[in-house]
């Protein structure tokens, strides 16, 4: 089992969106939250002035409560008790990397502080 | 909301922007920083959540009668609902999973739904006591909101990993959509209510 293939399965079971909006919260917008968060941490590290350091603010705060990673893992440990009764699970790669990419998401996150980094984007605008 | 308390920040025409804190006048109607509209207060605040409400509340009906999951076992099929899980949990012993079940889809939605219930009756009736309670309340439900999800993830974890051919199949049912739909409604009325709004109340008092 993979994590778009969750997804994949919905669709198929005829839950479209059901499986668009499982695949965002735990795929798509973190992913895009990351994304933001270089956008905006690079160029403010060396106080430099990029044209998407605005709307890419605006977009990582409008995104991140959509963001829902570790609420994913919970349910796949919950889910794991559950069959383990009935059948014996071997937790792949891929479940440890989603670990390791929460904890580091979950920090990343709340160690940025929405008022020093538009403070920031407002001293380094030209 | 007309009335706002003395010496606020919205008396003198002040707004804080809601992305990026920015204190700025109101009548130039988009922020200086980040360029989104200005409001002293989010607009039809009161309304919008109520609707939202009024939506997850009507949603929590399907989300909990209908089976969130249906497992098929040589041939038999069974539907559980939420609440039907947790008891089969209870059942396998395995307490601390049925308490996080059990808090996260049932004990959260609902008490959430009530929460937010209770502050926009208070905000409505103008109520000056325990602002601070009624704040902290509100961050409470903000945060507490998006855990309700852990049922709908564990229900599509196991749709995916229980297909042991003939033996034994779990398909998604109609709840999960509509428990999926309720967290985000709700996260949504979290996000529109304005928690200054219970402050304002204190404008008679102080003014």
């Amino acid at each position: 089992m993979t994590l778009p293939r969750t997804a994949v399965k919905l669709y198929e079971d005829g839950y479209t969106a059901l499986a668009v909006l499982v695949l965002s919260v735990i795929a798509v917008v973190p992913a895009l939250v990351l994304c933001s968060i270089f956008a905006l941490a690079v160029p403010l590290r060396q106080s430099q002035w990029r044209p998407w350091l605005v709307p890419s603010g605006r977009f990582l705060f409008a995104l991140s409560p959509w963001a829902m990673a570790e609420v994913f893992i919970i349910g796949v440990i919950v889910s794991l008790v559950k069959i383990g009764s009935m059948a014996h699970v071997i937790l792949g790669a891929s479940f440890w990397s989603y670990v390791g990419f929460v904890i580091c998401f979950t920090a990343a996150l709340s160690s940025l502080d929405r008022l020093s980094v538009w403070r920031e984007i407002e001293r380094s605008s030209p | 909301m007309t009335a706002f308390p003395a010496r606020s920040a919205a008396v003198e025409g002040l707004a804080c922007c809601h992305v990026c804190y920015k204190l700025a006048p109101e009548a130039i109607h988009s922020c200086p920083r980040c360029g989104s509209a200005l409001h002293l207060r989010a607009p039809d605040s009161l309304q919008r959540t109520l609707a939202l409400l009024i939506t997850a509340s009507i949603l929590y009906i399907p989300a909990n009668l209908l089976p969130i999951m249906t497992t098929e076992q040589l041939g038999r099929s069974i539907d559980s609902t939420i609440l039907g899980g947790v008891i089969l949990l209870i059942d396998m012993g395995s307490y601390p999973v049925a308490a996080v079940i059990f808090i996260a889809s049932v004990l959260i939605p609902i008490g959430k739904l009530f929460m937010m219930f209770w502050l926009c009756w208070g905000v409505h009736q103008n109520h000056m006591t325990s602002q601070r309670q009624r704040t902290s309340l509100y961050r409470i439900t903000e945060f507490i909101g998006r855990w309700s999800m852990v049922d709908v993830f564990v229900v599509t974890v196991l749709v995916v990993l229980i297909q042991l051919g003939g033996v034994i199949r779990i398909d998604s049912g109609p709840a999960a959509i509509a428990f999926g739909a309720l967290v985000i409604v709700t996260m949504l009325a979290a996000e529109s209510f304005d928690p200054r709004l219970i402050w304002d109340a204190r404008g008679d008092r102080d003014g």
